[in-house]
């Protein structure tokens, strides 16, 4: 790092840190979405966040025996025994390994984990920033939609539907997701 | 003719005295007798008898003369042949040596000349010799001289290299102490390191927290939005934290890389500064052998000078002492020069005397007949 650049980037931060305490406190404008921007394996994908209950770093997920390829295992969340499936495997990605990973939380009773590899962002957008008829790989059973952003178009899972995709597989009929 | 001669005088002195009272006896004696004028003619005829008396006794004066001068010489003949002869021989005697004399002489001068020739060489060669010992004990002055600024060099570079000695040393204490605390520098990099690590996870926590409670601002509807906003704005400080986090990362991971460099590099200083000082050692005995070489040359040069010196004074004696035997050899080159000439003119002197002796026997010789 050379020192014009390092100058410029403490610069900018702490602009940044002094604007959000200067700036006016403001509010989400209009009809806005919150999404969790997420990767899978070397695909970027987008999770809104209202179909979710929470987000958590999980150091260690236990396998289970018997377990189907897209059921990782259980993990301990806020003091909950907590199933974790495979979004990627969901999808049709390879399986990716046991060890530390991103769980969303999805808005089930009991509650549902969701393991993605890489947890990249936080973005908040307009409704006119998701378009809904674009050609993917994915099953578009799982998807909401597509969201136009300055890297590229990110495909917005249908957490709902993952959902119902992970009970239909497990034959589960107590669980019921909160979105329905 | 002096003892004769003077006998012969009185004998005529005698006569003539005799005959003057004769005479004047007889005039005595006729002026009794006769008268005036017969005395005149008395005395005159007395005075013509005194005349040829005088006449007579002159004439027997010269003829007694004549005949002391024949005896003498006739005695002097007698007496000087064996003299004469004697005279011959001692003059053939005298021509002989001084012949011999002359050749001597000769002999003597031929010498001399060539004495004074050698002479004269030796002396030029002295003096060339001279100068030669002179310039050498010139030469070896300076040898002395320059020995004598080379120890001086040599000691200022041996206090030099020892001078460095012992910079190299406080260099080598300075390096092992830029290493040990670059050794720290790095400890205190990790220990940052660690740090950093427990910000960051703080961070990400901070953000997991964050992002679930907008999560649950968003689930609370339209009375959460400004929870939301608040959670959004923590959320946001959280990532630059991690954004900043990483930036230190990268700046400790720099550090600790420079760290490691500085520390290896300090190692290779105190490894250079080993062969550095080690060199300086070899430097510092080198030195000293030169010092101690570059005496001995001082002390070989002083006695090279002190002793030619000694040769050249030597040569100086030498030379004027030729010089004298020089002035010598001319002064008797001169003087049997004059021997020479005194020679000749003895040789001369007894061959004119030898033809004298020659003459007179052949005068004596026709005498006697």
């Amino acid at each position: 790092m050379d020192d014009q650049q390092f100058n410029l980037d403490v610069d900018e931060l702490r602009q940044s840190f002094d604007s959000a305490f200067s700036a006016p406190p403001r509010s989400f404008m209009g009809r806005q979405d919150m999404l969790l921007l997420v990767g899978l394996w070397e695909d970027a994908y987008a999770v809104r966040m209202l179909e979710l209950t929470g987000v958590h770093r999980v150091e260690r997920i236990t396998p289970l025996p018997g377990a189907t390829p897209d059921l990782l295992g259980i993990a301990v969340i806020q003091g909950h025994l907590t199933p974790i499936f495979s979004v990627g495997v969901l999808l049709g990605y390879p399986r990716e390994d046991t060890g530390a990973c991103w769980v969303l939380l999805a808005s089930a009773d009991p509650p549902v984990g969701l393991a993605i590899p890489e947890l990249q962002g936080y973005h908040v957008m307009s409704a006119d920033a998701v378009s809904t008829s674009l050609a993917g790989s994915v099953d578009r059973a799982f998807v909401s939609g597509y969201l136009h952003v300055a890297d590229g178009v990110r495909t917005i899972l249908n957490v709902a539907a993952i959902m119902q995709a992970i009970y239909a597989r497990v034959g589960t009929t107590g669980a019921r997701h909160k979105g329905e | 003719m002096g003892i004769s001669g003077t006998w012969s005088r009185k004998v005529a002195v005698i006569g003539g005295a005799i005959t003057l009272f004769v005479a004047l006896v007889g005039i005595f004696t006729l002026w009794r007798l006769y008268d005036i004028e017969h005395l005149c003619q008395i005395s005159q005829g007395a005075q013509a008898l005194s005349t040829a008396a005088v006449a007579v006794l002159i004439t027997i004066d010269w003829v007694l003369v004549f005949l002391e001068v024949a005896g003498a010489i006739t005695t002097i003949i007698v007496l000087a042949w064996p003299m004469i002869k004697q005279v011959r021989a001692a003059t053939q005697n005298v021509q002989s040596s001084a012949a011999q004399l002359q050749a001597a002489a000769t002999q003597q001068a031929t010498g001399s000349r060539e004495q004074t020739s050698a002479l004269n060489e030796v002396t030029t060669t002295m003096k060339e010799l001279v100068a030669t010992s002179q310039q050498i004990a010139d030469n070896s002055d300076q040898v002395s001289h320059m020995a004598e600024e080379a120890s001086r060099s040599s000691a200022t570079g041996d206090s030099t290299a020892r001078r460095a000695l012992e910079a190299i040393a406080s260099i080598k204490r300075q390096m092992d102490a830029i290493a040990r605390h670059m050794l720290e520098l790095g400890k205190r990099s990790q220990q940052i390191g660690l740090v950093l690590d427990i910000i960051s996870e703080m961070a990400e926590q901070t953000n997991i927290l964050a992002i679930n409670a907008t999560i649950e601002a968003a689930g609370a509807g339209e009375a959460g939005q400004r929870f939301a906003v608040v959670a959004d704005e923590v959320r946001k400080l959280a990532d630059r934290v991690s954004a900043s986090t990483k930036d230190i990362r990268v700046l400790v991971e720099e550090i600790r890389s420079a760290t490691n460099t500085a520390v290896m590099a300090t190692e290779d200083g105190g490894k250079a500064v080993d062969a550095g000082t080690r060199q300086f050692n070899d430097l510092e005995s080198a030195f000293s052998q030169i010092t101690s070489l570059v005496n001995n040359v001082m002390d070989a040069s002083k006695e090279i000078v002190l002793s030619t010196r000694q040769q050249t004074t030597a040569v100086e004696q030498v030379n004027s002492a030729i010089v004298d035997v020089t002035q010598a050899a001319r002064e008797n080159e001169v003087s049997t020069r004059q021997s020479l000439e005194a020679v000749a003119q003895l040789v001369a002197l007894s061959r004119d005397l030898m033809l004298l002796v020659n003459d007179q026997e052949k005068a004596d010789g026709a005498r006697s007949l």
